[in-house]
């Protein structure tokens, strides 16, 4: 191989339109291309593995500076040892005896457990319910049963006279209703304005302002590094 | 009395009105911002970009980048380099880039991610003048919010392509907060040896919240008092590096997005055990934190049994009343 032919491979693998005038004089530079082009069509249609998420998080971790995981990771590296089989024989050889044991002790042992337990009480409310209940049953049962009373009418007069005020408060209602709903719209509106939004709101949750970025979950801070321009705090 | 309450109640409406939108702001058709849709998807193209935060200190205020796309969805963003960087920090941080290059790509360029409410939220001015941006005559446009705080954008629009080649943020009180700039273009460029990006958190569309909350056998939250000018765009469930799925909820005001993440547990599980994932410690089942990144902000808690986080450039309060909206 000539060293133009050499510096000819060379700038093509660099950048291989700035070299295009040695290839056209050399045949076995003009091959050489070609298989490199072959080669890169080839590696070109292969398909991209996908990193695994997992990945992403642990870059993240460890440019945080977090190393607590590392000793999980070392443990569960390393290989695991087989109990030995002596102890699998004294463990046959223990179940075998816990088999043979009398059912009747067995019995006894669970009535004896079955006795050491807490006794529950029924609450006190349960009690009283049903001291209640005993002591006055028509008292108990008329307040829990009332709607099964059977329900009275009112006297016609009532009506006639219920009528009649119904119509006097329709027609006051259709007149200054609609004035005292826009006036109280109106104060509302102006209170709110005047006094700005600046009242805190209870919320359910207790609210607390982080220091440092470390607690942040990378999901999240990855989102607000983004919005605010994708620059690491 | 009545008087001076119908009074009040006509000042109370001037006041609360919002500004005057410019002539055809509230009509999508028409605004040239949205004639392309989001041009990086649909343009193939090639180019450096330059980045520069002005309010960020370190390595990270300015940097370069790569950005190649086939205008089939498929993209790529490669670092360059960043200016005043040392070795060691620039090594960490490539590695971050290209490992949250999905996140950047969808999240950190202005795209109109809501047409209508962009429309709403915002206001669109044309400049007379006009920029030559990577060798591109590029129209300039003025964006500004119309409610809450008076945020701007300067678009540098390439009208052939309708690439944003170049955007300077302003904050509310007219600093510079983050200007982005083509440097080079290059239209159908090769693509042959382009590594794209792979994602790797598994996004998955959720059509249904409820049918997914029966699959899953979990309660599903869903805010029901977001920021102003907010809406829903998109729900989705990604998982994390740790196993935990996450149901995420996105809104946008028609260009910033906010979020809202519910990890997608049994209930036995999100009472509080330690082992459910990273980010968590520090945090004691009840109690929401607080975390302040530049211009976002993300909160992150257990609460009544739910893993949540919130994240997105408004206020604290917001956020907070959006979490409180969610409980059921």
């Amino acid at each position: 191989m000539r060293d133009s032919c050499l510096a000819f491979r060379s700038a093509w693998e660099h950048d291989e339109r700035a070299a295009s005038g040695h290839r056209d004089e050399c045949a076995a530079c003009q091959q050489w291309v070609a298989a490199r082009e072959r080669l890169c069509s080839a590696l070109g249609a292969l398909t991209r593995l996908t990193a695994p998420a997992a990945l992403e998080l642990a870059v993240a971790r460890e440019l945080s500076g977090d190393r607590s995981e590392r000793l999980g990771r070392a443990l569960q590296s390393l290989v695991r040892r087989g109990a030995p089989p002596e102890l699998d024989e004294r463990v046959a050889a223990w179940i075998g005896r816990a088999d043979a044991t009398d059912t009747e002790q067995r019995q006894e042992q669970r009535a004896g457990a079955l006795r050491a337990l807490d006794v529950q009480r029924a609450p006190d409310v349960l009690e009283r319910l049903l001291r209640e209940e005993l002591e006055h049953p028509e008292q108990q049962q008329a307040e829990r049963f009332t709607g099964s009373l059977p329900r009275l009418s009112a006297p016609a007069a009532l009506a006639e006279r219920l009528a009649s005020s119904v119509r006097r408060r329709a027609l006051m209602r259709l007149v200054t209703a609609p004035l005292a709903a826009l006036a109280a719209a109106g104060l509302i509106l102006w209170i709110a304005l005047r006094t700005g939004v600046d009242e805190r709101r209870p919320y359910r949750f207790q609210v607390v302002h982080a220091s440092t970025l470390e607690p942040l979950d990378p999901t999240a801070r990855a989102l607000a590094e983004s919005l605010g321009g994708g620059v690491p705090r | 009395m009545r008087v001076l309450l119908l009074l009040a109640l006509l000042a109370a409406c001037e006041r609360a009105a919002p500004p005057a939108a410019p002539a055809g702001q509230g009509l999508v058709a028409g605004n040239p911002l949205l004639a392309h849709g989001d041009a990086r998807q649909t343009v193939a193209h090639r180019g450096t970009r330059r980045f520069e935060f002005p309010a960020v200190a370190g390595a990270a205020s300015s940097y370069r980048e790569r950005i190649t796309t086939d205008g089939q969805g498929r993209f790529a963003l490669e670092p360059l380099e960043a200016h005043q960087a040392s070795a060691g920090e620039w090594a960490q941080f490539e590695l971050v880039q290209r490992v949250r290059q999905g996140f950047l790509f969808r999240y950190r360029d202005f795209v109109v991610r809501d047409p209508e409410r962009f429309a709403r939220n915002w206001s669109t001015h044309t400049l007379t003048r006009t920029e030559v941006v990577a060798g591109r005559d590029c129209a300039l446009y003025h964006v500004e919010r119309l409610q809450g705080e008076p945020r701007t954008f300067e678009l540098a629009l390439d009208p052939e392509t309708g690439l944003i080649l170049a955007s300077r943020e302003h904050d509310a009180g007219g600093r510079l907060v983050a200007e982005m700039r083509y440097e080079t273009l290059q239209l159908a460029p090769d693509l042959s040896t382009v590594a794209w990006h792979q994602a790797s958190n598994l996004e998955r569309p959720v059509d249904s919240v409820p049918a997914l909350a029966t699959e899953l056998g979990v309660r599903c939250l869903e805010p029901r008092l977001l920021p102003a000018g907010y809406g829903p765009i998109e729900v989705a469930t990604v998982e994390d590096g740790a196993g935990t799925t996450w149901l995420k909820h996105t809104y946008s005001d028609g260009i910033e997005t906010l979020f809202f993440l519910q990890a997608l547990e049994p209930a036995g599980r999100s009472a509080g055990s330690a082992s459910t994932g990273a980010g968590v410690q520090g945090v004691e089942a009840g109690k929401v934190m607080v975390f302040e990144l530049g211009s976002a902000r993300a909160v992150q808690g257990r609460v009544e049994g739910f893993r949540i986080l919130a994240v997105g450039e408004v206020g604290e309060t917001e956020l907070l009343d959006l979490i409180e909206s969610a409980l059921p």
